[in-house]
């Protein structure tokens, strides 16, 4: 997207002028800045100079002078760095992220690691290819809490959803507070698309409010919820090390989500329930839930410009002074 | 008005130039006539100081009007740009609160930290259509809420705002500002703004060089002076003083000016803490927008005419040595 323009082109035609200006200073025959001095009548070619490093050293000051010349006559082009950015007119949505980081979400339905660590990897990729909407993650387990408010920063966001462990909010499946959270938060934004993305693998056991009152918050105030329920039936392995005591729990765990709750609340905010049964099909859910909640953009292109002509002027004097100053210093140049 | 007086420093190259150019001068004299023999010294000496006076002159002028390009001289006001802040639209606030020991100081009822947290979540009410972030900083600056709409996460963290949020030591408000240049974000169009909030004892770091790229970017900084001229002695948690190395209890001290300089280069304003009409100056302030305009924006320097000229200098320095005067050299 960044490239180097010049503001008036027309200038350039003057390079043309440097091989001919080139030509007449250094090829011609009858050039002056030489003593001529013969010391016979000589009928023979005329001499070529020996090789030396002196001679070299003359030619190549030279060409610092010449590259100088060119630099100038670039800079009165006006060379200007112009960068294009993508201005925004239209207001994104906001999503809110709201994941499970109870134990069951160790289980090792999901490869490679388990659940907690495919969501993760999913949710990133969904950030990734976010542009102009503000996401924001709401953890929860017995507690919910907000790990980082809807913002367009992704950079800061990843780096939430990098931090995130299971089992930090105590053990237990909160669903009804993820979702009152994460109305309380979405409360001030002034999108007109707001969205909660659910994820979670448990029933509501614990937290002071009802999923379903929590979602008829959610619908009043025009916040659609997409429920995602994790897991695969049936009995399935479950390890998980606490990073801070070093226990390590081993069990097997039958999982099971309410997907008559979650079928509710997600009809109730107009939304929609998507049960994920492997980390494949997460992916293509939230590509669905992309595609399904794709916000008209409207999109405008500044181009801001930097000007360098000093720069070239810079570069180009120094080249000058240097070879100046190399010629006479160095070289001992006795002519002009 | 010229943009960049600094370059004529420069014209000191003219000394070694003046000098060395002498020196060839006489000492090109001498080799001549050991180059040139006896018979035609005579005239080869005089054209050698015609020709030796007008590239001595031409390769000066290309000197001079090089630098007069450099300078970017412009005329007119200079003022006249096109506005490029609207004094109303949609606003970025960033609020980057300094956390070092000695915002604990009580010279500010309750303290310098509580105060500038009470300060901040009354302009977050305050200001309709903007969004909020905070960063905090000691020796190292740290994004604690990227800039979002949602003022209840501020609020939550103003209640937990305190100097034992990071455990790197010193104070370094470059870091700071940039930390908070930092967390804009792109793809907007918004004004966006830093408020800065410190006792300006900056223990390392340049602040200019940071307001200077605020500059850059068209970010306005306001300052907040946390605490007074006559300063107060720091509080612990378990009710001590803060010591310094020889036992002596620290005195901490606002120091003004390089807040001030801060605000002043960035086009925006210093305020204290202690002000009572602090919060409606601040709210009004940031409301109205930077008054500085962004150089970019303004007349555009006239470089083109010494430009041309330094160029035909140098063509005619070129000139004077490969043209053959009177068939001689």
């Amino acid at each position: 997207m960044n490239r180097l323009i010049f503001e008036m082109p027309l200038f350039l035609v003057f390079l043309f002028f440097i091989p001919p200006t080139v030509y007449f200073c250094h090829f011609r025959k009858d050039r002056g800045g030489r003593l001529l001095a013969a010391f016979s009548i000589w009928k023979e070619d005329s001499f070529t100079p020996p090789f030396s490093i002196k001679r070299v050293l003359g030619i190549f000051s030279q060409v610092l002078y010449w590259i100088g010349a060119v630099l100038f006559i670039a800079a009165l082009a006006g060379p200007m760095f112009a960068a294009k950015e993508r201005i925004f007119l239209s207001r994104g949505m906001d999503i809110m992220i709201v994941i499970d980081e109870s134990l069951s979400m160790a289980a090792g339905d999901f490869p490679p690691e388990n659940r907690f660590e495919s969501a993760k990897d999913v949710v990133r990729g969904f950030i990734g290819r976010l542009e102009n909407d503000s996401a924001g993650l709401i953890s929860f387990a017995r507690d919910a809490a907000l790990r980082i408010p809807p913002t367009l920063d992704y950079d800061t966001l990843l780096k939430r959803i990098d931090d995130l462990e299971l089992i930090q909010l105590g053990d237990g499946t909160a669903i009804g507070s993820g979702i009152a959270l994460s109305c309380l938060h979405l409360r001030n934004s002034t999108a007109v698309e707001k969205v909660i993305i659910l994820l979670t693998d448990g029933d509501n056991n614990a937290g002071e409010i009802m999923p379903r009152s929590a979602a008829d918050l959610a619908a009043r105030m025009g916040i659609r919820i997409y429920a995602i329920g994790i897991g695969s039936d049936g009995e399935v392995p479950l390890e998980y090390t606490d990073p801070e005591t070093g226990i390590t729990r081993r069990g097997t765990y039958i999982s099971g989500y309410n997907e008559t709750l979650l079928k509710e609340i997600s009809s109730t905010t107009g939304g929609r329930y998507f049960a994920a049964a492997s980390p494949g099909a997460l992916t293509a859910i939230f590509n669905t839930i992309e595609s399904m909640e794709a916000v008209e953009k409207r999109v405008k292109v500044n181009i801001t410009t930097v000007r360098l002509y000093r720069e070239f002027i810079f570069a180009g004097f120094i080249l000058i002074l240097s070879g100046f100053f190399f010629r006479k210093l160095v070289l001992g140049e006795v002519f002009l | 008005m010229i943009r960049y007086p600094e370059v004529f420093w420069l014209f000191l190259v003219l000394l070694p130039y003046l000098i060395i150019s002498l020196i060839r001068y006489r000492t090109g004299k001498r080799d001549l006539k050991a180059l040139g023999g006896k018979w035609r010294e005579a005239r080869l000496l005089d054209l050698y100081t015609v020709k030796w006076f007008f590239s001595f002159l031409f390769f000066s002028l290309f000197i001079v009007f090089t630098i007069l390009a450099l300078s970017g001289f412009q005329t007119g006001s200079g003022e006249t740009g096109e506005e490029s802040n609207p004094s109303s639209g949609d606003l970025d606030i960033v609020f980057t609160v300094d956390v070092s020991r000695s915002m604990l100081c009580g010279d500010i009822l309750p303290s310098r930290l509580e105060r500038s947290a009470v300060v901040i979540g009354g302009l977050i009410e305050h200001l309709d259509r903007s969004k909020y972030g905070i960063t905090v900083f000691k020796g190292e600056s740290v994004r604690i809420i990227p800039l979002t709409e949602d003022i209840e996460s501020i609020h939550n963290f103003l209640g937990s705002l305190d100097t034992e949020l990071l455990t790197s030591p010193g104070s370094n408000i470059e870091n700071g500002i940039n930390g908070a240049i930092n967390s804009f974000t792109k793809g907007e169009e918004r004004r966006r703004v830093i408020i800065l909030f410190s006792d300006g004892e900056p223990l390392s770091g340049n602040i200019q060089k940071a307001a200077e790229r605020a500059k850059q970017e068209e970010i306005v900084i306001y300052t907040v002076g946390a605490g007074t001229s006559p300063g107060g002695t720091i509080p612990l948690a378990d009710g001590t003083l803060v010591t310094d190395n020889s036992g002596n209890i620290v005195v901490t001290r606002l120091e003004k000016a390089s807040l001030e300089a801060a605000a002043g280069i960035t086009g925006g304003e210093f305020f204290m803490l202690s002000d009572p009409a602090i919060y409606n100056k601040l709210a009004g302030a940031v409301e109205r927008g930077g008054n500085l305009l962004p150089w970019e924006n303004t007349k555009i320097d006239l470089y083109r005419g010494f430009l041309i000229a330094a160029v035909l200098f140098l063509l005619s320095y070129f000139g004077v040595r490969v043209i053959k005067w009177k068939d001689i050299f």
